[in-house]
């Protein structure tokens, strides 16, 4: 008989698991007070999983990155594995949430997903307003930001508050 | 052009209350965010765990956020990026004049009937927490340092000693890890953690990152760079024990001791705030003292879960899209000046034993609704114990609880029936008590 007392991560209530395998390997889960609970008893004492959430790099962008989670919880064991594939991932632009940005990370059978969309055209109006940044071609962008606030896209909210 | 609602903040406070006063009828509204992009906060809270009570599944912050923006954008609610508000004042006929400015407008004021405060709250800073030694490069708050690892993409150090076990620096503990630093122990003042239970495990505990309870920084060393800082425990007046010093090198120095409501403009224009809380005074429709200013998330107190936020904002919008749409009656109103000023319409709450504060203030049971929502902080690590409700010392409520912590949100429903049946209530006490009696 084995026993363990652990908290649920599942959400922030952190309830108290009892979690208790018996001698013909089934086992019980107390103090949850939902079905995730249960199941996180269930793993967490036998195959501990985690969800991976971090950043990748965006392709061209220098100093640019992305979020991202594992689209399912990954064995913990593993995690070390794919922050180092991630390392050497990198994201396209435009990049929409649920994006696959890596498929099968580290033999894990799971994809990494953006987390967030991220337009081009933001991201460069970003770095070029960081005066450190202020490189030619940083400002050939510029140039086409203008153009484009200029058209009357600004980027800088809603066009239906005029 | 006159606005019905401006909302200072397109955080999810802000976003919400869009959304909710929208959705009550409100016609023109506007939110202001200083930021170049709307979800706060949200942006650079990579991790999951956001959204199970509001949407069911486990989310992380840019995508709770996305899903806010989704829905301001869907609904066309007008807001402006890159703005920061700088001013609000009373202009005639009750409205607020909010002045604001951008680089594409420079300075400019508009005039709405409504206002709802959503600005948020920021981290509390070195220089308030009274630590000696030098001042070299190589500490930051742990939101900063949250904001360079996920945003701009950079890693502020590679030996890392964290002070403050709050929510961010539990995070922060397992993501700058992630990324390749040692973390070499999370020291915390308090004789508890200020975060909540399932950051410990997966941010500490699955890292093996030391958690020292009851142990403060006493000295930083290093003139250019941190070179390392010295821990010492803290005996139960929080003072530190001689002899049990412990040198830490390392290059960084995280500080995640709390977080303050951002009240500057509240405070400008007369809104009265609650120590307790840093935030201000509200009545049951979350309505200040000025009337048709109302507030909502971590700039009214600070919140565990985003959740929450989201809820109390809802309320918080719809309440606003109510008063502009009863502006005459609601200008009447008696307001809420303190926590417990003695007066004819309104019932009190009163944060007794135990009880930090409660949200809201006051209670006027003519515009509470069938269930009003009260929500509160304790103000130590209890186990056991009840939470009692007194109507002017009667005993109401007593619910068993097995355990309260300080960096949990609780939260109590008052029934509207249950106040009727005292008809001349004046206060409502909420305390901590051990026995059941």
């Amino acid at each position: 008989m084995e026993k363990r007392e652990m908290i649920c991560i599942n959400c922030p209530l952190g309830c108290i698991l009892s979690v208790s395998r018996n001698e013909a390997g089934e086992v019980t889960v107390s103090g949850n007070t939902c079905p995730r609970g249960a199941e996180y008893g269930r793993t967490e004492l036998t195959a501990p999983k985690r969800v991976l959430t971090s950043t990748v790099r965006i392709q061209g962008e220098k100093g640019r990155v992305v979020p991202v989670k594992t689209a399912n919880p990954v064995p913990k064991e593993k995690i070390g594995d794919c922050m180092e594939a991630l390392k050497g991932a990198e994201a396209r632009l435009p990049v929409q949430i649920g994006d696959v940005v890596l498929e099968n990370v580290a033999g894990t059978g799971i994809a990494v997903v953006a987390t967030k969309g991220v337009e081009k055209e933001l991201i460069m109006k970003e770095l070029c307003s960081d005066i450190e940044e202020t490189e030619q071609w940083c400002s050939e962008i510029m140039e086409h930001v203008r153009e484009r606030i200029a058209q009357g896209n600004t980027l800088k909210g809603t066009g239906a508050y005029e | 052009m006159r606005q019905d609602i401006i909302i200072i903040g397109g955080g999810p406070a802000g976003l919400a209350a869009a959304l909710a006063a929208k959705e009550a009828g409100a016609e023109q509204i506007l939110i202001l965010e200083r930021d170049r992009e709307l979800g706060g906060i949200l942006n650079q809270c990579i991790h999951n765990g956001f959204g199970l009570h509001t949407f069911k599944e486990e989310l992380t912050g840019p995508e709770y956020a996305a899903r806010y923006i989704a829905k301001v954008e869907q609904e066309k609610i007008p807001f402006l990026l890159e703005t920061i508000v700088i001013d609000i004042a009373k202009a005639e006929n009750g409205d607020k004049a909010v002045t604001a400015m951008n680089r594409e407008r420079g300075l400019f004021t508009i005039h709405t009937k409504a206002v709802i405060l959503a600005m948020g709250c920021r981290e509390r800073p070195r220089g308030a927490l009274n630590i000696p030694g030098f001042r070299p490069a190589g500490i930051y708050s742990a939101g900063t340092a949250q904001r360079y690892v996920n945003i701009e993409g950079r890693m502020p150090g590679k030996e890392v000693v964290i002070l403050g076990s709050g929510d961010i620096g539990l995070i922060m503990a397992r993501r700058m890890t992630l990324e390749g630093a040692k973390v070499k122990a999370v020291a915390e003042l308090m004789p508890y953690s200020g975060g909540l239970k399932r950051n410990i495990v997966q941010c500490l505990d699955d890292f093996g990152i030391p958690l020292k309870l009851s142990h403060t920084v006493v000295d930083i060393r290093g003139k250019k760079r941190v070179e390392g800082v010295t821990l010492a425990q803290v005996d139960e007046n929080k003072k530190p024990i001689a002899g049990t010093e412990e040198y830490i090198p390392c290059d960084t120095l995280l500080l995640s001791c709390g977080l303050l409501p951002e009240n500057e403009l509240s405070l400008n224009l007369g809104v009265s705030l609650n120590p307790a809380t840093s935030g201000p005074y509200v009545n049951e429709s979350l309505e200040t003292n000025i009337s048709g200013v109302f507030a909502c998330g971590n700039v009214l107190h600070v919140h565990d879960l985003v959740d929450y936020v989201s809820e109390e904002a809802a309320a918080a919008g719809k309440y606003a899209a109510a008063y502009v749409r009863e502006a005459a009656d609601s200008q009447t109103r008696e307001k809420t000046e303190t926590a417990c000023a003695g007066s004819e319409t309104q019932i009190c709450l009163e944060a007794a034993e135990g009880i930090r504060y409660t949200v809201p203030s006051t209670i006027s049971p003519s515009h509470m609704e069938d269930m009003q929502l009260v929500r509160f902080r304790v103000a130590d690590v209890y186990k056991e114990v009840f939470l009692k409700v007194y109507f002017d010392g009667k005993p109401v409520v007593s619910q068993k609880k097995r355990v309260l912590a300080p960096g949990e949100m609780e939260q109590l429903r008052l029934k509207k029936e249950q106040l009727q049946a005292f008809p001349d209530l004046k206060k409502i006490t909420i305390r901590i008590e051990k026995e059941a009696g």
